[in-house]
């Protein structure tokens, strides 16, 4: 088979691999169910023109990720700037591309998109060839675009040729890691959501794995800052090199390695001009270090072939089938533990977001919320109720950015929900519940380091406490926007009893999160409105306690009238 | 159908679920199910247009159609899936329009292609269905105690749904519908990918269910020999329209008045007629069936 021949084939292989993964994160089944044929080739559309979005906007961030760490060099060429540069914008892309791949590669570890290809007379080792295009087809543009920018961009600041061809080899190396890391990734990711089973064990594997992969996914948009923390880093790790023998371990290291190589090339007197730190000995000849990043360099270009091998190996073993083995635990009892429908529609949205990688934010958002709250008030010496307004309200933005997204959480099995005994109510409740108990950390967050802290008043304390009430109508009113008793235009599903409105819908994204917003504004308004006429965080805290009673009772009041 | 003017008291076991129905004629009977001058559009395709249909207790009304007739349509909107363009339905006599809530407790539904929550596992969606419906916890444990063995789901029991094949998904959904014990069981094409034993379970849920006091099932089915053998009465279905509904001899009387051949005017005999072939004529796609063998000869065997 041709290569062009190969690749067009991957294309269609890559199409199918990315809607099955659409279709996984948004827990969709075959078919649609009660929609009509114009319907379903409306959302293949949708979900296949999602798919291309969100690949051409992982490529733009995945460009602007790997041009941002060369900002520093731009400014100040120093070598610490260029190592640093480089290693960070290898990693960077590394990040964007596994992050990337793994929204699409569990539906690929399932091997189910390679059926059809299977049942034509097509050579193995052809075979190979197009599954491992159609995993390069999952992130070409993030691969190419990036390894474009990161080329030019030494070329331009070096005006060295060897340095580029440099970074030409370690962008390559990096794609191969990269590629993989997320294989590999999501072969875990595959294994533990589908091998099923009770055991303890099982379960804590499954949670810990989601937090770590929803803390990742939430700290790839602070990747930028990196820049601010690593650079001192480095500096510090050259200029004791010959000191410290512990900063021979970064050159070795992958990206580090490929960043002092092209350093070396560029800055070939680096190590012989630095000054050796006051009664410290010559522990290493001044030879070594550049030469042990151009062994590491050397030594990753074979790994990479090594590793590639392994994944063309792999990727051609999954997509006949042979990935993951599912175990089948026999049950020991069929016990059922029942439920309100109100706490059964909860944990049903737990179970299911603890199954889906997309949705495994909401186990870890309340983590990633404490920390980003930890992070922001270690710099106040004095909890004041600024402080404490800004902290809360950066919580509450997390929780409303949830409450929309767990709509997503239905996919196919809204169909049969529908076909149930439930109202629009239960559900906008139980939605509205989830959301709020992600915010509940933040509360007790607040209050721990509030009392490590100097605090003005008690009062002050209890400000995430009285939003969380607010939190509360703020869910419902946005969920509200979304579940409704009666259909209309742009609604996702219709049916007797209630139906949901689709997500895409950006205006009434839009009015949903400004209701959540003023709902969540109106109490903290309320305190500071009130604090500034009277000086007193006491009557501030009880106005501020009593609006958000009112709130979350009118609120209720209104979705439990219309949705009767 | 049951006749009228008796009384039944009678209990029955199956895989261990017993089931008594207690019929007695003197009041007046309610339809299960009454649906009145039906239609449903989507965008410029009728996929329901005037139907009329009633089941009465203890009947099984078997739904016959060639694809895209309408037949799971018809079942979305009485299990109050999907919206109606116009007309009215009631379950038990309630209206679905004005009672969704009620109307669904009373139905137990499996869809064609078994849209359950994929990630979920068995054990975890019966609970989360019998949570929902407000069952009572011993009910609950000893029905699927006893159905989940039954259909072989021990070593499903506790894996994802998304990994279980078609077959066991849908035994899955048949004992989600009927654990609550519903009125009305909607079944769209129950009997899909499941094994020899799974569907005799099946279709004998279906007979016992029908005679269980004022239970009522509406399926659709492709295979003949299915609806002629488990149906008290079958409905034809043909571009949104019932156009022929009785038992098997009312439907062969029905389809004997328009056998004159249309192209040769011969009258052909129907007296003896299967399921399959009334089904043909009523449908119009006997002369069909003949144009694509046709096509088929000419296209493959045909010496050249």
């Amino acid at each position: 088979m041709k290569l062009r021949e190969a690749w067009q084939l991957a294309g269609t292989a890559y199409r199918e691999v990315a809607y099955r993964s659409i279709q996984m994160s948004r827990g969709q089944s075959r078919g649609y169910g009660s929609s009509s044929q114009q319907e379903i080739e409306k959302r293949f559309k949708t979900s296949m023109g999602s798919a291309k979005t969100s690949k051409l906007a992982f490529a733009v961030l995945g460009t602007i990720g790997s041009a941002f760490p060369f900002l520093e060099y731009t400014v100040a060429p120093t070598p610490e700037a260029l190592i640093s540069g480089v290693s960070l914008s290898l990693a960077i892309s590394l990040a964007y591309i596994v992050f990337y791949s793994l929204q699409i590669l569990p539906s690929f570890s399932s091997g189910e998109s390679y059926s059809i290809l299977m049942t034509l007379p097509v050579e193995e080792r052809d075979f190979s060839l197009v599954a491992t295009l159609s995993l390069i087809r999952t992130f070409d543009y993030i691969a190419v675009s990036s390894t474009v920018v990161q080329v030019l961009a030494v070329l331009s600041l070096t005006r060295s040729i060897a340095a580029s061809a440099f970074m030409l080899a370690g962008a390559l190396i990096n794609i191969v890691f990269a590629m993989a890391l997320a294989l590999w990734f999501s072969g875990i990711f595959y294994k533990n959501v589908s091998r099923g089973g009770r055991s303890a064990r099982a379960t804590i594997g499954r949670s810990l794995f989601l937090i770590a992969w929803g803390v990742a996914a939430l700290s790839i948009g602070f990747i930028f800052n990196f820049v601010s923390y690593l650079l001192p880093f480095l500096t510090g790790a050259i200029l004791g090199i010959f000191a410290r023998p512990t900063g021979l371990v970064l050159l070795v290291l992958h990206p580090f390695s490929t960043g002092f190589a092209i350093t070396n090339i560029v800055y070939p007197s680096l190590y012989a001009t630095i000054p050796l730190p006051p009664r410290t000995v010559l522990l290493i000849p001044r030879f070594v270090p550049p030469l042990l990043a151009y062994a590491a360099s050397f030594g990753y270009i074979a790994l990479a072939f090594v590793v590639g091998r392994r994944v063309i190996g792999s990727v051609s073993r999954i997509t006949r089938g042979f990935g993951v083995k599912i175990l089948r635990p026999i049950a020991k009892d069929y016990l059922l533990k029942l439920r309100s429908p109100l706490q059964a529609y909860v944990v049903k949205d737990l179970r299911l977001a603890s199954m889906n990688p997309s949705l495994a934010f909401l186990y870890a958002a309340p983590l990633f919320e404490v920390i980003t709250l930890a992070v922001i008030t270690v710099q106040f010496p004095v909890m004041r109720a600024t402080a404490m307004i800004v902290s809360t309200m950066l919580g509450c933005f997390f929780t409303t950015m949830i409450c929309s997204t767990l709509l997503n959480t239905e996919g196919a099995g809204l169909e049969y929900v529908m076909s149930l005994p439930l109202g629009a109510r239960t559900i906008i409740e139980a939605k509205a519940l989830l959301s709020s108990l992600t915010f509940v950390p933040v509360p007790l967050a607040l209050l721990a380091i509030g009392l490590a802290k100097h605090v003005p008043s008690n009062y002050i304390l209890m400000i995430p406490f009285v939003e969380l009430i607010a939190i509360g109508a703020a869910c419902v009113g946005e969920i509200a926007f979304f579940v409704r008793p009666q259909g209309g235009k742009n609604a996702l599903r219709q049916s007797r009893g209630f139906s949901v409105m689709a997500g895409s819908d950006i205006k009434r994204l839009i009015a949903s999160l400004a209701i959540a917003f003023i709902l969540l504004s109106i109490p903290i308004g309320i305190y500071s409105v009130t604090f500034i006429q009277s000086s007193s965080h006491a009557l501030s805290f009880y106005l501020m306690l009593l609006t958000a009673t009112a709130e979350i009772l009118i609120v209720l009041g209104i979705t439990r009238r219309v949705t009767r | 159908m049951k006749p009228n003017n008796i009384e039944i008291n009678a209990t029955a076991d199956i895989i261990g679920l017993k089931y008594t129905f207690n019929l007695s004629a003197d009041e007046k009977i309610l339809p299960v199910v009454e649906v009145t001058n039906l239609n449903k559009q989507y965008g410029s395709v009728s996929a329901l247009s005037g139907l009329n249909l009633k089941l009465m207790p203890g009947e099984v009304y078997g739904l016959l159609g060639p694809n895209g007739a309408g037949k799971s349509t018809l079942i979305k909107i009485i299990a109050g899936l999907v919206e109606p363009s116009s007309g009215s339905v009631t379950v038990m006599g309630h209206d679905n329009s004005t009672d969704p809530v009620l109307v669904k407790s009373k139905i137990g539904y499996v869809s064609e292609n078994s849209m359950l929550y994929e990630s979920l596992t068995p054990r975890d969606f019966f609970e989360f269905v019998a949570s929902v419906r407000k069952i009572d916890l011993r009910m609950a444990n000893e029905r699927v105690k006893r159905l989940a063995p039954a259909f072989g789901l021990e070593q499903f029991y506790d894996s994802p749904i998304a990994t279980l094949s078609m077959g066991t998904r849908q035994k899955v959904s048949i004992i989600a519908a009927i654990l609550h014990d519903p009125s009305l069981l909607l079944l769209d094409e129950p009997l899909n990918g499941l094994d020899a034993k799974s569907s005799r379970i099946v279709k004998d849920l279906i007979s016992l269910h029908s005679r269980k006091n004022d239970g009522a099932v509406l399926f659709s089915t492709h295979i003949m020999e299915v609806a002629e053998h488990v149906c008290d009465r079958i409905g034809i279905i043909y571009e949104g329209k019932i156009v022929a509904e009785g038992s098997l001899e009312e439907l062969r009387r029905k389809a004997s008045e328009i056998t004159v051949n249309a192209t040769s005017g011969v009258q052909e005999s129907i007296a003896a007629a299967t399921l399959e072939e009334v089904f043909l004529k009523l449908t119009h796609e006997k002369d069909d069936i003949s144009g694509t063998v046709r096509a088929l000869r000419d296209a493959f065997y045909v010496d050249r």
